[in-house]
């Protein structure tokens, strides 16, 4: 592995031909946003407001203007982009997102305004020596000091930053990086050790098949309770990726574009007829956790959250989705005895 | 969390589930840690030490009482926890009949005030983890280690408060608390705020209102904000585009605060449940002192009093028609 002692040599060397695009602090608040200089750079805050998710992913976006019968794209995005300073699990949530906008196969859908965003950006991970009580990443198939899925990741030592490069790409553009190169770097497995012994651990057991059985689960009806609908949970989560689109226009001139949505909104499924299936925060809540817990795992053979903790952390009444999830497999687990 | 008035809360609780007054218990209940708190739905004596007297609870727990409103044919009994402005709350959804009274038990509290999460954000940094010792609370932050007395932690709506008391309830627990002078109305920092200069005042508001994601978390909190259809959710005819321009996020913000004439409370339930700290109470907080100034009317107070949006009085200033 290579060696740097300090890390804005890295950021120097990679915001040469690169905007750098890391978290900033705005007010109180935190967001992904093109860094000025290194020193913007909230190098002690783990998780921002938001995730990156909003850099491939904007809440608001314009899929094409039109005027009478023409249509026009959006101008492209100009300088490729580096993400700096990204968290494991919120790299892995920029993964779930490309399961979704870049899919597999002739057939599979290709979301072209990820895709141009997501193609030209070079992910810059950095492991969590110290990890916040909110985060759960190690019972979802992650670890602070994951670095798969980031083109370069950084592990913060005593005395510098050891730098790795998972992809190609990330390997490429460390090139003519003044580094030191280091052969014994045993001490990082003890520190991925002492990272992950501070997180909790929640038993997921089979919560894919367990949930499977659950559709008509007495669970649902009191686990939703507190629930407001206010949907904050799935804005501020990396790899809630559902949107609504809607058309502003004046006359014949106008433009299409596209929002979050969340499925804990009475709204989402409400149908013309004025039928809604999913009537009550029972069904609804019931869905957030069959999808992120059953579905995507039935499907792309992975957890659809990653651990971060955010939407516990921003919801306004504290629902705690790997409690949840825990639950269900408890609940499940009893009843099948 | 204040343990007296945990046990009252659970005693009065305990009391009417078991004589069968109710088929539920809406109050407080301990969230993830001591700043946290999450609402708990109690059906069963055994779960009744699941209720607490929070320290951050600035939720407005009659919000969940429109689950069960009149047009809905709900069967069931609720018992509800209320603090004061709860319990205004309670008063106005009365008054505009979303709710029956008679399946109504009130465990009214006298409240004491409550700390905000959101001040303590504002005034600490992220926070990592909290604890408290009394009268202090100790924030870890990604800026280091924060301490703060509660009273610096109390939120705008509860130093202004002159109705700690419930308005309503079928018992109430906790010593009676002496409401500030009458002279005093609460409203000063609002009056300070007008006198500021108009483009101060308009940048502020609009920095602020630029924050919002329209999660509609602050919507979602309030009792009174309970239209079955929202007007911006409403597509046809479209009110407001759906995007983040600020000019439609200030409409969002400012026709919200509109349709709460003589219905907000007060409870400071829509900021605090705010993702992005958007101080709403600004707007809200004003548009009270106005409907007051006019009108001499205060939300959720007085059971009998007419809201100044259900009645007309010949009267009524009216100077601002234009
Ligand atoms: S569901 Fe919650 S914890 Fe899981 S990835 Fe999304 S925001 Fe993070
Ligand atoms: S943030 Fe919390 S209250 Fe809001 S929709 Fe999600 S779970 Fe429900
Ligand atoms: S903002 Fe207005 S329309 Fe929307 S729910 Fe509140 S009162 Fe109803
Ligand atoms: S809760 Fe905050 S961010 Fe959400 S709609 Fe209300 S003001 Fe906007």
């Amino acid at each position: 592995m290579k060696k740097v002692p300090v890390l804005k040599t890295l950021y120097d060397h990679l915001s040469k031909d690169r905007q750098i695009v890391g978290l900033t602090k705005e007010d109180n608040r935190y967001f992904y946003r093109a860094l000025d200089s290194f020193d913007q750079w909230q190098s002690n805050v783990l998780l921002g407001n938001f995730s990156p998710k909003e850099v491939f992913f904007p809440q608001d976006e314009v899929l094409f203007y039109f005027k009478a019968q023409k249509t026009i794209l959006p101008k492209d995005e100009v300088k490729p982009n580096v993400l700096w300073g990204v968290r494991p699990c919120d790299i892995a949530g920029i993964g779930e997102l490309e399961r979704m906008f870049n899919q597999v196969g002739e057939e599979g859908y290709k979301d072209p305004y990820f895709m141009q965003r997501f193609e030209r950006t070079l992910i810059v991970g950095l492991a969590c020596s110290e990890p916040w009580p909110s985060c759960f990443c190690t019972s979802v198939e992650g670890s602070p000091y994951k670095s798969e899925g980031a083109d370069i990741f950084i592990y913060p030592t005593e005395d510098g930053y050891l730098i790795e490069t998972p992809s190609k790409k990330g390997e490429a553009a460390i090139q003519g990086l003044d580094v030191e190169e280091v052969g014994d770097v045993s001490q990082l497995e003890a520190d991925r050790r002492r990272a992950e012994d501070k997180i909790e651990k929640y038993n997921f057991e089979g919560i894919a098949d367990k949930l499977k059985l659950m559709v008509d689960s007495n669970f649902w009806d009191r686990v939703h309770n507190p629930c407001i609908g206010c949907g904050t949970c799935a804005f501020v989560c990396p790899s809630c990726h559902c949107f609504d689109v809607s058309d502003a226009s004046r006359g014949s001139r106008g433009l299409r574009s596209r929002q979050w949505d969340s499925c804990l909104y009475e709204g989402y499924t409400l149908e013309t007829s004025g039928h809604n299936p999913r009537p009550s925060g029972r069904e609804r809540w019931r869905q957030r956790l069959m999808h992120k817990f059953s579905y995507f795992p039935q499907v792309f053979g992975s957890y659809q959250c990653l651990g971060c903790g955010r939407c516990g952390r921003a919801c306004p009444v504290n629902i705690n989705i790997a409690e949840l999830a825990a639950k269900a497999v408890e609940w499940e687990e009893a009843s099948a005895e | 969390m204040s343990k007296s008035l945990t046990n009252s809360i659970r005693e009065e609780a305990r009391k009417i589930l078991q004589e069968g007054k109710v088929d539920f218990v809406i109050g407080y209940g301990q969230g993830d840690n001591s700043m946290r708190t999450q609402p708990v739905f109690i059906d069963k004596v055994e779960d009744i030490d699941k209720l607490v007297w929070p320290s951050f609870g600035l939720i407005n727990l009659a919000n969940y009482l429109l689950r069960y409103r009149t047009t809905r044919n709900t069967p069931h009994k609720i018992g509800i926890v209320a603090k004061g402005c709860d319990s205004r709350s309670i008063v106005a959804l009365l008054k505009e009949n979303q709710i029956d009274r008679d399946r109504l038990f009130i465990i009214g509290v006298n409240c004491p005030g409550m700390l905000s999460r959101q001040v303590a954000r504002e005034k600490a940094g992220e926070i990592v983890a909290a604890s408290s010792n009394g009268d202090k609370w100790s924030f870890e932050t990604t800026e280091g280690t924060k301490e703060i007395s509660c009273f610096d932690l109390m939120p705008s709506n509860c130093v202004a408060c002159r109705h700690h008391a419930p308005v309503i309830s079928d018992v109430v627990v906790g010593d009676s608390i002496k409401e500030p002078d009458v002279e005093d109305d609460g409203y000063d920092s609002i009056r300070e705020f007008e006198n500021k200069p108009a483009p101060e005042r308009y940048q502020y508001l609009m920095s602020e209102m630029s924050a919002c994601i329209r999660c509609y978390a602050c919507r979602q909190a309030c009792p009174t904000c309970n239209c079955d259809e929202c007007f911006v959710d409403i597509t046809q005819p479209k009110w407001v585009d759906k995007g983040l321009e600020p000019t439609d996020l200030a409409i969002w913000q400012l026709i919200r605060t509109y349709h709460q004439a003589g219905r907000c409370v007060d409870c400071g339930a829509c900021e605090e449940a705010c993702p992005m700290g958007v101080k709403l109470l600004w707007l809200t907080r004003k548009m009270n002192l106005v409907v007051r100034e006019r009108f001499g009317f205060e939300a959720g107070v007085d059971p009998e009093a007419l809201p100044p949006l259900a009645t007309y009085k010949k009267e009524d200033p009216q100077e601002f028609i234009l």
